[in-house]
């Protein structure tokens, strides 16, 4: 192989050999999303925390998956740089949950700037998926697949991510005028528009005459503060119904990923994906 | 089912082949025009013990689209209505057959388009761009085909069709059908995103002295904070051979040349094109033009994609590699490459997404040469290995397809690949759909059986 080995430390080595020991594992990060061990028997895992490596002209950072995001814009706004991901827990819980906040009708949210994952699997392995750089269509997406998979297909122990510079203003608008949605097709690719509690609420970024601009267009908007995103936090949920075509895919998965119903067991039942 | 698969050797001999220089040999092929016609097919090879293969418009450049002896082929290319627009929702649903630009076209009166623009997408499908996850200049701001792919109607090597798409299920499917190269399954549905074209736009031309200077100016500019919808780099031997024809005003005493755009609203098109204009100079551009009005820029991308139609004008052959490097690495790789290239006899033409870091070296070659072949694929396999050694990727847009398969190794651990493949047979247990592909031989990954001639390695 020509890519450098992967080496990420003891760390990471003693998770490996705590996963291929234990018969039932539940995976944590800050305990924010409620996924908490159900039983004494289950064995915690919680990822590593640190930054690996950060690159501001390369616009990339690699972290261990444990690393709360606080600490991680801490770290980018000294290079006028942010990743934009909702700031509570980790970003290993940000992204096994899909966590893209109130950015969510963007099309480059969280999924698409993970840009490398690796992931210890149930039988104690390492595998990894993406790579380094911001385009890549080198083999099945792993990264993709492992997004949003809740610990089902693995414990995420390092990400690269795609960072952005910050753009000069951010600025939010709301309105409770209920005819206020129509307006909204007259701004220019608004960073964030969503409905919470009957009002609508506009996420504007960029440079600062042209977001002044764009605010002067709007009727009945007034200038706010970013509206709490915890209330997003019942959308991360699982009560989706999955359908029987891509549940079976699903079922299959988890046979293959975890053969042994490992890893967060209530989570695979609560979806019917014990197998 | 079997009146409508056609086997005359004429038609078998234009569905055996894709634009990379491989040739399979397919048992027959049929053009189903609904979603119950390839699920008629697919059901119809499955009986038969035969695997199937997809194919849009065979534009793909890695080999994807070869099919394996004695397989159906299904090609879409008469699936190639735009369902439904949805001007509000900014989304469309689209047969996999309907061509890139023709989307675009269609959906430019209401102010939007599809975002993916791969150099080919006057002849290339949406369905195609969906299995290679296909890029182009301005998915340096805009993201891949990915990030414009809301839903998928497929159907499975089972036979079966579904949904994927955010709703239907926990993990992602959807993401990982896209870019899967058709061993997944058949798209016969796709919903895509449109994004709002920009109301400011300004394409500049630039000009450097070398290659390393011009490389230098495309990280510093990233650097800077500024994400340019597109930003693409030419050497000199392609520049001269476009300018010839195109006449898009591209600077023949350069040794290099970029085309950086900017777009968005008026304020920060201005402010970047004016951090742009001072970053280059700094880099020591020799020649500096901002496009007047859509014709000139109009021009300049038409010189830009058809870049590959002027090199005949050299020699009758070409092969173009896709690697991808971190940007820091590119003025390195480049002069790695014309090494490369000169240590085998071979003329070598750059022009790529250098924002991207991903390299599109053409090697230029008569194929009627004895041994030529031995070396075009020899320099092909030291571009790969030195954007590997450089931190890069196997593939940036083209995929792996049958011509990197064998290079998979080079990038990826055996359980990366094991994990690979558990993610492929949860979509096709059996492997028949596009078998042979992506995967390396001679682990428990790879499908079983032969290869198509004129592979390399």
């Amino acid at each position: 192989m020509l890519r450098s080995e992967v080496n990420l430390g003891s760390a990471v080595e003693d998770l490996q050999r705590q996963m291929a020991m234990s018969n039932e594992v539940c995976i944590v990060g800050s305990n924010t999303t409620g996924v908490a061990p159900t039983s004494t028997d289950e064995c915690v895992l919680k990822a590593p925390t640190g930054i690996i490596s950060y690159e501001p002209d390369e616009l990339m950072i690699s972290i261990f998956a444990g690393t709360s995001i606080a600490d991680i814009n801490i770290e980018l706004q000294n290079a006028n740089q942010r990743i934009v991901v909702p700031e509570w827990g980790t970003i290993g819980g940000a992204i096994a949950t899909r966590r893209n906040g109130l950015r969510d009708s963007h099309h480059l949210t969280l999924p698409n700037n993970v840009l490398r994952c690796t992931v210890i699997a149930a039988d104690g392995s390492l595998y990894q998926g993406g790579g380094q750089v911001v385009k890549n269509v080198s083999g099945f997406d792993l990264v993709k697949l492992v997004v949003g998979s809740w610990g089902l297909l693995g414990l995420i122990v390092e990400v690269t991510m795609r960072t952005e510079p910050t753009p000069e203003v951010s600025q939010w608008v709301h309105s409770f005028d209920p005819t206020a949605t129509d307006q909204i097709c007259n701004l220019y690719r608004p960073a964030a528009v969503t409905q919470i509690n009957g009002a609508t609420y506009v996420l504007l970024e960029g440079h600062e005459q042209d977001i002044r601009q764009q605010i002067s267009q709007l009727n009945g908007f007034t200038l706010c503060e970013m509206p709490s995103e915890n209330q997003l936090m019942q959308r991360a949920n699982l009560d989706r119904v999955s359908h029987s075509v891509p549940h079976a895919i699903e079922r299959s998965l988890r046979k293959q990923f975890d053969p042994s119903n490992k890893l967060n067991k209530h989570i695979a039942a609560q979806r019917d994906l014990l197998t | 089912m079997s009146g409508v698969v056609h086997t005359n050797t004429a038609e078998l001999f234009l569905v055996g082949q894709d634009a990379s220089n491989m040739m399979g040999s397919p048992a027959g092929v049929c053009y189903p025009t609904s979603t119950v016609e390839v699920q008629e097919a697919v059901r119809w090879a499955r009986a038969k013990g035969m695997a199937f293969i997809a194919r849009g418009a065979g534009t793909g450049l890695a080999g994807g689209a070869i099919p394996t002896a004695g397989s159906l082929v299904i090609c879409l290319t008469k699936m190639n209505k735009i369902r439904s627009i949805d001007v509000h929702r900014r989304s469309a649903w689209v047969e996999p057959g309907v061509l890139n630009a023709d989307l675009s076209r269609r959906t430019s009166r209401d102010g939007l388009h599809f975002a993916p623009d791969p150099s080919s997408q006057q002849s290339c499908t949406i369905g195609g761009n969906v299995a290679n996850n296909s890029g182009g200049p301005h998915c340096l701001s805009e993201g891949v085909t990915s990030a414009h792919i809301l839903a998928l109607e497929v159907v499975l090597p089972s036979g079966e069709v579904c949904i994927l798409d955010a709703d239907h299920s926990l993990f992602d499917l959807r993401g990982a059908f896209v870019g899967s190269e058709g061993m997944f399954g058949i798209a016969t549905a796709i919903e895509v995103r449109l994004v709002q074209n920009p109301p400011h736009v300004s394409t500049m031309v630039v000009g450097f002295a070398s290659v390393h200077e011009g490389a230098m100016a495309v990280s510093a500019i990233i650097a800077h904070g500024i994400i340019p919808s597109a930003l693409e780099m030419m050497d000199a031997p392609i520049t001269r051979a476009v300018e010839e024809y195109v006449h898009a005003g591209f600077p023949l005493d350069a040794a290099a040349m970029l085309i950086v755009e900017i777009d968005g609203l008026e304020h920060s098109v201005s402010h970047g094109s004016h951090v742009v204009k001072d970053i280059v100079h700094r880099f020591g551009a020799t020649s500096f033009r901002v496009a007047q009005g859509p014709g000139e820029r109009a021009l300049i991308w038409k010189g830009r994609k058809t870049a590959f139609g002027a090199i005949a004008r050299i020699q009758p052959n070409y092969y173009l590699h896709d690697t991808v490097v971190p940007r820091k690495k590119l003025a390195e790789v480049l002069s790695q490459v014309s090494v490369i290239a000169a240590e085998e006899q071979l003329q070598v033409m750059n022009v790529f997404h250098a924002g991207d870091g991903n390299l599109h070296p053409i090697l230029m070659f008569d194929k009627r040469v004895t041994g030529v072949m031995d070396r075009v694929h020899r320099a092909g396999s030291e571009i790969v290995r030195v954007s590997l050694e450089a931190g890069g990727v196997l593939s940036g847009e083209h995929g792996i397809g049958l011509e990197k398969r064998d290079f998979m190794r080079w990038m990826f651990t055996e359980n990366d690949l094991l994990f690979q493949q558990k993610l492929r047979s949860a979509f096709d247990p059996e492997g028949i759909s596009n078998p042979h592909k992506v995967l390396p031989r001679g682990s428990g990954c790879a499908d079983m059986s032969s290869m198509p001639p004129g592979s390399w390695i």
